[in-house]
């Protein structure tokens, strides 16, 4: 693999440097995926130039500001994990770090890196599109938002054009509702998730209410599971109820076999999750 | 064929020396160390998936077969053979005391996660230096005395 | 601290957790392995293998690749002078009786049979030059039809890999009368289990630098098990033995995958074509589907005893997947064969074993060869036939287990002593209180695993093993002995031996190792026989330069030699250490003497006439080490995950030369074990290779394994020096039986087929109607 390095010292340059490219030129932040990628030739073409937005400053922070939280695309999963503001409200966010590959990679990866990456089974995917994210992508001609749930086009496919650079993710706060992230992978360390699930939900009167649930690695994309989510809406959290709702969500995912799993077990294990996740909350543990 | 480009000088701080070089754009950190003579960073897979590799950029314990050498220009790199650095030289004694060393190539690798560890968390638990070490396989010992040997290390 | 032995009075060096020098050099970053290895005009190598599992190759053509600047050479099967010359003996000299040794190539010829046979080799100024050239070997491959099953492949209309006959080994065992004694049998249990492919994964990838030397020598500098390998190449190149000479590194692990040659014969014909140095390194994914795995087995067991659970009869029939190439497979399944009854007592006894060839990866050595896929088999059985009888399954073994003097199923007695009930008892004993689940979805078992593997290689292979001692004027000492060091620390085991023996200390006892030409040839590192067989040589060299010196300090101190003892750089009277005398004092009066103080020596292990028939009789191997494992694990009964939270491995190794070396071989056979029961499986589909990569094979990390207690049991009976056993084998076992059964323990479900996936036991759980 041959290409050339351009290093960016601005956001500004990094913009001129990806319109001048267009498709050609790829971004590197933590190298992570890319690099692996490089190696297997797996990348659809091979890139004429890679920008290195490594260093950039300008896309590397976590801020609080007015009930909302904003991300820096190009700040490390490790920075995540360890900033107060993510650990004193986004638990979801948390607990997704916490199961994200290992420390080495940690230390190096980007949560926009993950997202672009845009794999099924991308860890910080799900709790971002509970938390009803946006993305922002910037380029030299200006600013979009979207949200993340429209982000994801297809297996490793994002919806940004040639020249932009996705800088921030933002979301609202998210205190005091019941969340969960479970990953489920081949082994307890750094694993690509079999399945994984995200949920966060308030209980009121006993019942259920805004309840959000997502999934990771049984479908094409990251996805929120609206009728899933419109299924739990207003129920007890019982253990009847669950394992029927379990089987919408069974029906709503639409998994593949390959060397992970099977298409079959990952149906299974979405419904299951949705179960593990209530009762590791303390719910759905009887009839009752 | 694609053009190639040219190779380009890139000056990386390793152990306290500044080591200058001509590397390609597609060269990693790890290769770039291993033809400078820092044969003591082991390649072990070459993509991120076993930690042999594993170096300090920085102060943060990375994989340097993810990094391109270029990306490191006028960063700092620790290797297992930097001196002066007591706590590296104390976790040394601990993994030979407690036979956390077996074939030893996953070693230079394993004590760099190690140190960076005890920096982040001068008093993990068993848990935690478990989650640290998770990216540093080790196919000899089963980790019972590496683990052994850091609890040690954080406890003294 | 000093420990009393019946063969010396106490010991000051042997049976201490003393640390090693070649740690320290380890953890300094300062050992060479051998891709650190560099030389001045040095070519770099890569293999061309093939894409097809099972073809013709109609045409090659090497142009383009010959004609990138930078590339140097390129060969071919045509170029190497003996292309099947080489043999399955791997570092052994004495005849192979009924082992088959069908050729092995060294580059495919006209036809491959593997997916990543090698097929062609590169040498060039740089790797990625090497690695360019690669991609422009161009190759017309046509696809014949090839077989993947080995039940498939023993049928006699399927294709056939080599000649006429798929099946290339086959043992049995006979004892007794079968029928009768099943017919007579108040209980029969019988069940099918199955294994897989596994990886060694051994962090160090396969490597080397091969150069000519100015003496004409063609020098290999490589991370091998055998520098005997050396006539292997001599061979290749049709040169003398004389004119090769292997210098083995310290290994980055080795497991049995560096036992094979490797990148040896490759890099001696680049170099010795090209003139110059060349070295040659494997990429991991090349690791994975271009090197040998761990044999799959398909296994029938039955068993049948009598009510009060005596074993009375065992039928198995054990068939393994020898993949396109034969090297290892029928010692393999010879020790297969000879374990398969599992460390008991069974008076009737019928197995057949077969070997036969397929279209997929060739297998061959992996720690345990053999013996670790019975034993899922056989332990298994005893559990099934525990509850069967309403037994303890620790109650139904320990009614069975061999006892000193019983004989084995081949009719070997057993002279060791056997302390698998205390091992059994210590194993289970350690697991503590059961824990309690960690979610409603959770449920803890426990589950435990005897087991026997020998030590020290077959006995019809005459196996020897040498060693020299040499001491300096100055009382420091020179140890020289071919045996590899794997990284168990075998190197390090020599020197303590050394040191307690002569008196010397550690630090001042120099072992060279791993050098064909100038080191004693000392064998192999591998059927656990390092400590067994270098042990013993450098303790017998040792012993008779400890003769010498003692000899010589009775004169000088007065006091007969056998009140006299040796530690620390001094000689002196056991009775009254102030009468004492500096080694060094004492080795100048010897050598001034006339008397070198130089000795070498060669041990023997015991030997046996070679396999003639197919039926094992006899003493296969000189002795057995036994233990046992036990294992607690929780299982979330919603997604079939098992995790393993707590293990606690126990053996007799007779002696423990260093306990913490020992504990080392136990807690990582142990998690080696553990990946092979719930996470490991190399994985081809019609011989196509589907997982390359340590992302989608599965190894354990450190937050898979538990805390692995191991307990060292020291029954000071074994062939080794000071009465050792050997443990590297031995250690990983009983894990995966031990796991399984305590699978069955949590949720009621037999898996049978390993690796016990979450997927796997999700669907057991689900067919048995387990939720909680």
């Amino acid at each position: 693999m041959d290409f050339i390095y351009e290093k960016a010292g601005s956001l500004a340059e990094a913009l001129k440097l990806k319109a001048k490219y267009k498709e050609k030129g790829v971004f590197i932040a933590g190298g992570t995926d890319l690099l692996v990628d490089m190696r297997n030739n797996v990348l659809e073409s091979e890139p004429k130039a890679v920008i290195d937005i490594s260093d950039l400053n300008e896309i590397n922070y976590i801020r609080q500001e007015n009930g909302h939280i904003r991300i820096g695309a190009g700040t490390r999963i490790s920075e995540i994990q360890k900033s107060s503001i993510v650990q004193r409200n986004v638990l979801l966010l948390l607990k997704a770090c916490r199961e994200f590959a290992n420390p080495l990679i940690k230390n190096r990866a980007s949560l926009g890196g993950n997202l672009i990456n845009a794999s099924p089974a991308a860890d910080m995917a799900t709790p971002l599109l509970i938390l009803g994210a946006k993305v922002v992508l910037k380029s030299v001609n200006g600013e979009r938002v979207m949200s993340l749930e429209e982000f994801f086009s297809g297996v490793k496919r994002t919806n940004h054009r040639n020249d932009e650079l996705l800088t921030e993710i933002r979301f609202n706060e998210a205190q005091g509702k019941r969340c969960e992230f479970l990953k489920m992978g081949q082994r307890n360390g750094t694993s690509i998730a079999i399945a994984s699930l995200s949920i966060m939900f308030d209980v009121a009167d006993g019942v259920i209410k805004d309840p959000r649930v997502a999934l990771g690695s049984v479908a094409p994309v990251p996805f929120r599971a609206h009728k899933t989510e419109g299924a739990l809406n207003g129920v007890k959290p019982s253990l009847g109820n669950i394992k029927r709702v379990g089987n919408i969500l069974k029906r709503e995912v639409n998994p593949i076999t390959d060397i992970r799993g099977s298409s079959e077990y990952r149906r299974e294990m979405a419904a299951l999750l949705l179960l593990m996740a209530f009762q590791n909350l303390g719910y759905a543990r009887s009839e009752l | 064929m694609a053009e190639r480009s040219e190779m380009r000088e890139v000056k990386i701080k390793v152990n306290d020396e500044w080591v200058t070089g001509l590397v390609k754009s597609s060269t990693t950190l790890l290769r770039f160390l291993r033809d400078n003579g820092f044969t003591e960073v082991k390649k072990g897979c070459d993509e991120g998936d076993c930690g042999a590799c594993t170096v300090l950029l920085d102060g943060k314990a990375i994989t340097s077969c993810l990094i391109l050498a270029l990306q490191a220009d006028g960063k700092e790199v620790t290797t297992i053979k930097k001196t002066g650095d007591q706590l590296l030289e104390t976790l040394k004694e601990a993994f030979v005391k407690y036979e956390a060393c077996q074939c030893g190539f996953c070693s230079p690798g394993t004590i760099i996660t190690a140190r960076w560890l005890l920096n982040e968390n001068p008093r993990p638990n068993r848990e935690e230096i478990r989650d640290a070490l998770s990216g540093n396989l080790c196919r000899c010992t089963g980790y019972q005395k590496i683990v052994d040997a850091i609890e040690h290390v954080s406890e003294t | 601290m000093e420990h009393k032995d019946k063969q010396k009075q106490t010991f000051y060096v042997v049976g201490k957790r003393l640390d090693g020098l070649d740690e320290k050099a380890k953890v300094a970053g300062s050992v060479i392995y051998a891709d650190d290895f560099t030389m001045e005009r040095m070519l770099y190598a890569k293999v061309f293998r093939s894409t097809r599992a099972s073809a013709k190759i109609k045409s090659i053509d090497t142009t383009a690749a010959r004609s990138l600047p930078g590339v140097v050479t390129v060969i071919t099967a045509e170029d190497v002078p003996n292309n099947r010359s080489v043999t399955g003996a791997v570092g052994q000299t004495a005849e192979l009786g009924l082992v088959q040794t069908v050729q092995q190539l060294v580059l495919a010829e006209d036809r491959v049979r593997f997916y990543g046979e090698p097929i062609a080799l590169v040498a060039a100024e740089d790797p990625d030059i090497a690695k360019a050239a690669l991609k422009l070997i161009k190759i017309e491959y046509e696809d014949i039809p090839g077989v993947f099953d080995p039940e498939e492949a023993m049928k006699d209309d399927t294709p056939k890999v080599h000649g006429d006959n798929n099946i290339i080994a086959h043992w049995e065992l006979r004892r007794g009368d079968i029928d009768k004694a099943f017919r007579e049998a108040d209980v029969i249990v019988e069940n099918d289990y199955q294994t897989q492919f596994q990886e060694h994964a051994h962090l160090e990838p396969e490597s080397g630098v091969a150069w000519i030397d100015d003496d004409g020598v063609l020098n290999l500098r490589v991370a091998t098990q055998v520098i005997e390998q050396y006539r292997e190449i001599a061979h290749i190149l049709g040169i003398a033995e004389s004119k090769v000479r292997i210098r083995g590194t310290l290994i980055g692990g080795g497991f049995g995958g560096k036992e094979d040659l490797t990148v040896e014969p490759y890099i001696a014909l680049l170099s010795w074509k090209t003139g110059r140095p060349v070295k040659l390194t494997y990429e991991r994914e090349e690791m994975m589907y271009g090197r040998h795995k761990r044999h799959p087995y398909k296994m029938r067991y039955k068993h049948g005893a009598t009510k009060d659970g005596q074993l009375v009869a065992m039928e198995a029939t054990l068939i393994s997947d020898s993949g396109a190439y034969v090297y290892l497979s029928s010692w393999v399944l010879l020790y297969s064969t000879v374990h398969s009854t599992g460390p008991y007592y069974i008076p009737n006894v019928k197995v057949d074993s077969y070997s036969v060839l397929t279209n997929n990866i060739y297998t061959s050595a992996f720690r345990s060869f053999g013996a670790i896929q019975v034993a899922v088999a056989c332990e298994s059985q005893m559990d099934i036939l525990a509850r069967e009888l309403k037994m303890d399954p620790a109650e139904l073994r320990a009614k069975n287990y061999l006892k000193t003097g019983d004989k084995t199923g081949t009719g070997q007695r057993i002279d060791s002593e056997v302390l698998l009930t205390e091992t059994q008892e210590a194993a289970v004993k350690a697991l503590g209180d059961r824990s309690k689940p960690s979610a409603p979805y959770m449920k803890v078992g426990r589950g435990f695993a005897s087991c026997w593997q020998s030590y020290g290689r077959m006995c019809y292979l005459h196996d020897t093993s040498s060693a020299w001692v040499g001491m300096e004027l100055d009382g420091s000492a020179v140890v020289r002995c071919g045996i590899p060091d794997l990284g168990g620390g075998q190197r390090e085991s020599l020197r303590q031996i050394a040191a307690e023996l002569i008196g010397a200390p550690l630090e001042r006892v120099h072992v060279i190792s791993t050098d064909s030409q100038v080191t004693p040839l000392a064998g192999t590192v591998t059927a656990t026989r390092a400590l067994f067989m270098s042990g013993n040589a450098v303790k017998l060299a040792a012993e008779a330069i400890r003769h010498d010196l003692l000899q010589k300090a009775s004169e000088m101190l007065g006091e007969n030699p056998e009140n006299l003892d040796m530690c620390d750089g001094e000689v002196f009277a056991s009775r009254n250490r102030e009468n004492k005398i500096p080694l060094a004092q004492v080795v100048k009066a010897i050598k001034s003497e006339g008397n070198p103080l130089e000795v070498l020596r060669t041990f023997r292990a015991p030997a046996a006439e070679p396999v003639t028939r197919e039926i094992l009789e006899g003493q296969i191997f000189p002795d057995f080490t036994f233990g046992s494992q036990a294992a607690e694990v929780e299982v979330n009964t919603l997604t079939g995950k098992v995790n393993v939270s707590k293990m606690v491995g126990a053996y007799d190794v007779g002696k423990a030369i260093n306990p913490k070396r020992v504990e080392g071989q136990i807690e990582g056979g142990m998690a080696q074990g553990l990946g092979y029961a719930l996470l490991e499986e190399f994985i081809e589909d019609k011989g196509i290779p589907q997982n390359v990569n340590l992302t989608t094979y599965i190894l354990p990390t450190s937050k898979d394994v538990p805390d692995i207690q191991s307990i060292i049991l020291e029954s000071g009976s074994g062939k080794g020096p000071f009465g050792a056993k050997g443990i590297g084998e031995p250690a990983i076992v009983a894990t995966a039986p031990a796991i399984l059964n305590a699978i069955y323990d949590a949720v009621g479900v037999r898996i049978k087929k390993i690796p016990a996936t979450p997927e796997s036991v999700f669907y057991h759980l689900k067919e048995r109607g387990e939720r909680t």
